[in-house]
């Protein structure tokens, strides 16, 4: 894809990659704090509706007057699920590919174009420690070349994380249980909304003009 | 009513709140200029992206004025009334609900957005609602409550139980509509009393009087485990209040003066603290407090306004300055006046009328004997004996008889005169009065004739100024005696003056009591009188023998000039004179010329000396006038005068009786009132 500043653009596109990362792992911590007092007083679809509203914007739920502090949110404040954040952008990473699919009448990016994302993403702190995550750039790269269907995007790694790598959350307790559920129906509509932005972005960097359809 | 003091959650500060005061405040309060302040913000802030800081301030001031409530929160739950008041206004212009708006500012593109997406967010959350539309209803809750209770006809003289009765009522109807709904009484909004120590938040309020006391339990403080903090409920708090007595049950009362210095500052803030958990439960405590101090609010019978009436105001006009520029109570105190004013000048003219009409029926019923009225001369003989009673009456002004009771007098005889001539008053009542007056001028020379002795020349020469001692009875115990010589007289004389009580101790008592009351401006009317009148009637009743010698006066001598001599030559009491003895003559002394500070030359006065009082009587220089008439000469002269019948000319019986006067005041003959009273002053004024 022609870009106007190639350069500029993949570092765009790798900064929406690792905000939307930043974005959905306060956005779980937010929504996770509502279990603490404010269950009956905040409707978890308005919570949902700003996260998903604001992709790249990590603290768009602090209008809802939640905190993430140890307060609120003291099973999440520790080491083994600070590492849940490089597990995010990393499942993002590897969808990469799929950008492929953006097109721009005749013109798409290129797997040289996507791949310097992608380093890009990973130089930034990216990983998969464990190796949960079963999803590979790889692995997207073929299906996306051969048009097959992707696997959606669940929320199976992170409940596997935390049941085997942070016991304060693999605890029985309301809130836990709360966590548990919400974050499947989070985590699929939340990469729904990253690919559309990221479309939005690739689009927004290159250098034809461009119209977007409109949607029935 | 004092003020009371109430706190907030969310500050250690003690405000004010005057019930009923601010309760009426706030219910007449405008807030169309805030509406306005928060209108002109929103719009700048749609253009530019940001609300105007000062602006917003602005506004947040102008609201904070409607009550203390307010004013105590506008830093916390009513400092986003401002941008509260943006929204409700964007939601009513372009007719959209709050979820509209919230959906279109979730991705906010400037703070104006975010502000208003911020805010929406906290309604949804449950953690505000929009303040400003909370306080226009409870605006409309103040104003409906003060409604049901207290409106009423101006001044129509409610019960406090009346009052009472209505409150209970509508607070009932609250209860139910909220208990129909599910609210349970506790959530709705309510004020506690407190005692300042036992407040929420106390150990932070009263900081200074908390790091004394704190200071000194602090020993035993150290016991409590640093994981001692829990939920306490309902069901356990006696127990956790017992818990914490628990550490300082053992701690001893500490020096007084050092407690009283350290809580000085806390006491300041009186007995009792007021927290109110809501806006309505303030104004509730504002209807009860009313209440509890026997006030209540009514309607101003001028500008039909509320006002607090209470026993210490208890006028039905409200102090609120109208448009007028004065207080309704000033307006109607300035108006009662002029309507009392205005009332008594036509009672006035009214009478005026009627003593015009009463008048006019006199004249009216007067006219036919007027129009046979002949104009009467007076007789020169009654003219003579009111010249002479005139005459002899003004040189009594001003001694015996006051200046102003002799113009009194002369100004009656005068207009009755005047009456007699003009036909309206007849000879007899002249005559009447005359004669009155010559007993009233009688009575007073008896007592100038009883003062006269004392007034005499002393025997050793000295001059003798008027004294009471000088009385009559002091005379009559000197005259009986006789005696060889001079001077055996004289010791005589002095013997008795010293031996013999004063001329009436009793009257000298008196006397020195009157001048002592008067000096201190007490009025005693009746002992003066009583003591003149005394004196007075005393004299002729202890004259057994001859009457004193009478001494010529002043006004005898004047008299005398002034007279004709066929007058004065009227019989003259006997003088008495004592056996005939040798003048001793008393060594002039020299009179030495003497230089004054002008440079002039004078001779200084000597007082001559005289042997014996008779010397002195008889001195050429105070010879008596024998041809000053006395007491029975005046009354004498209208006898002579009647015998010149050819020089007068007498009024006709019939034209005298015919004469009726219109002013029968001033005609009945008899003398003024005030001159007969006057008699017994004129006395006790004689020292």
């Amino acid at each position: 894809m022609d870009f106007i500043n190639e350069e500029q653009a993949i570092i765009g596109l790798a900064d929406t990659v690792i905000k939307g990362g930043i974005s959905l792992y306060n956005a779980v911590k937010y929504i996770y704090s509502i279990g603490e007092s404010d269950f009956y007083k905040i409707s978890i679809k308005d919570a949902f509706k700003v996260v998903l509203n604001n992709i790249t914007d990590g603290d768009s739920l602090r209008n809802f007057g939640l905190r993430i502090d140890n307060g609120s949110c003291r099973e999440m404040q520790n080491t083994e699920y600070d590492k849940v954040l490089p597990m995010i952008i990393y499942s993002f990473a590897v969808r990469l590919p799929t950008l492929r699919n953006v097109r721009n009448g005749d013109d798409r990016m290129t797997d040289d174009q996507i791949q310097k994302v992608y380093s890009m993403v990973m130089s930034r702190g990216a990983e998969n420690p464990e190796g949960l995550i079963r999803e590979e750039y790889a692995e997207f790269k073929y299906l996306v070349h051969k048009g097959k269907p992707l696997p959606p995007y669940t929320a199976e790694w992170f409940k596997t994380y935390i049941y085997t790598c942070v016991p304060s959350l693999a605890d029985i307790s309301n809130k836990n249980m709360f966590l548990l559920g919400f974050v499947d129906v989070l985590f699929a509509m939340f990469y729904a909304c990253l690919e559309e932005e990221l479309s939005g972005k690739v689009l927004e960097y290159s250098a034809r003009a461009y119209s977007i359809p409109m949607n029935d | 009513m004092d003020a009371v003091k109430f706190i907030i959650g969310n500050n250690n500060t003690y405000y004010d709140l005057e019930p009923g005061k601010d309760l009426l405040g706030f219910t007449e309060f405008s807030f169309s200029f805030f509406w306005e302040q928060c209108i002109e913000a929103g719009k700048t802030g749609s253009k530019t992206g940001r609300l105007p800081a000062e602006l917003m301030q602005s506004a947040r001031n102008t609201l904070s004025q409607c009550h203390p409530y307010v004013k105590a929160c506008i830093e916390g739950s009513f400092d986003s009334a401002a941008i509260d008041c943006i929204i409700a206004y964007i939601c009513s212009s372009e007719n959209i609900g709050l979820e509209e708006l919230w959906a279109r500012c979730i991705s906010p593109k400037n703070n104006y957005e975010a502000a208003i997406f911020r805010r929406i967010s906290e309604y949804k959350t449950g953690r505000s609602v929009n303040q400003w539309i909370n306080i226009v209803r409870i605006n409309e809750y103040a104003k409906k409550k003060l409604d049901f209770i207290y409106n009423d006809k101006p001044d129509s003289n409610i019960s406090a139980d009346e009052y009472r009765r209505r409150k209970e009522y509508f607070d009932l109807a609250f209860s139910i509509a909220a208990n129909e709904m599910g609210f349970a009484a506790e959530e709705m909004p309510y004020v506690r009393k407190y005692s300042p120590s036992l407040a929420p938040e106390a150990a932070f309020r009263m900081g200074k009087f908390s790091r004394y006391v704190y200071g000194a339990v602090s020993e035993k403080l150290q016991k409590i485990p640093s994981d001692s903090s829990k939920q306490v409920s309902p069901v356990i708090s006696d127990q956790s209040a017992m818990d914490a007595f628990s550490y300082i049950k053992d701690m001893e009362r500490p020096d007084s003066l050092e407690m009283r210095r350290a809580s000085m500052e806390e006491m300041q803030c009186g007995s009792v603290v007021y927290m109110a958990t809501g806006f309505k439960g303030i104004i509730d405590l504002e209807f009860d407090l009313l209440e509890e101090n026997g006030e209540h609010i009514e309607r101003c019978v001028s500008c039909g306004r509320y006002f607090i009436r209470s026993r210490e105001y208890s006028s039905p006009y409200c102090s609120r300055v109208n448009s007028s520029g004065r207080t309704c109570l000033a307006a109607h105190e300035e108006q009662q006046r002029l309507r009392k004013e205005a009332a008594e000048k036509a009672r006035l003219a009214e009478e005026e009328a009627r003593r015009a009409a009463e008048e006019a029926e006199e004249r009216a019923r007067l006219a036919p004997l007027r129009a046979n009225k002949v104009p009467v001369i007076i007789p020169r003989e009654l003219d003579l004996r009111s010249q002479a009673l005139y005459y002899n009456l003004s040189k009594c002004a001003g001694r015996e008889m006051d200046r102003a009771e002799f113009e009194e007098w002369a100004g009656y005889l005068e207009s009755l005169k005047d009456n007699i001539r003009n036909g309206d008053g007849s000879i007899s009542q002249l005559e009447d009065f005359l004669k009155s007056a010559e007993k009233m001028y009688g009575d007073i020379l008896s007592k100038e004739k009883a003062a006269a002795p004392e007034q005499a020349v002393q025997s050793n020469g000295a001059y003798a100024p008027k004294s009471r001692k000088t009385s009559a009875d002091r005379a009559v115990k000197w005259v009986p005696k006789s005696f060889d010589s001079v001077s055996e007289a004289q010791k005589d004389f002095e013997a008795v003056y010293e031996n013999t009580p004063s001329i009436s101790e009793e009257h000298s008592a008196e006397t020195a009591e009157l001048t002592e009351r008067q000096s201190r401006s007490e009025y005693a009317p009746k002992s003066i009188k009583s003591s003149a009148d005394k004196a007075v009637r005393w004299i002729p009743k202890s004259f057994d023998a001859e009457p004193a010698p009478r001494k010529s006066t002043d006004l005898d001598s004047s008299f005398n000039r002034k007279m004709s001599p066929e007058v004065s030559s009227a019989p003259k009491p006997a003088i008495y004179e004592p056996p005939k003895a040798a003048p001793v003559q008393a060594p002039q002394p020299a009179a030495e010329e003497h230089i004054s500070e002008d440079g002039r030359k004078y001779k200084p006065f000597v007082p001559k000396k005289y042997a014996s009082l008779y010397e002195a009587m008889t001195d050429p220089k105070y010879k008596v006038d024998k041809t000053a008439p006395t007491v029975g000469d005046v009354m004498g002269i209208a006898e002579l005068a009647a015998a010149k019948k050819d020089t007068f000319i007498l009024s006709s019986a019939e034209s005298t009786d015919a004469t009726v006067s219109d002013k029968p005041k001033k005609t009945d003959g008899a003398p003024p009132t005030r001159v007969i009273r006057s008699q017994g002053r004129t006395n006790v004024g004689r020292r």
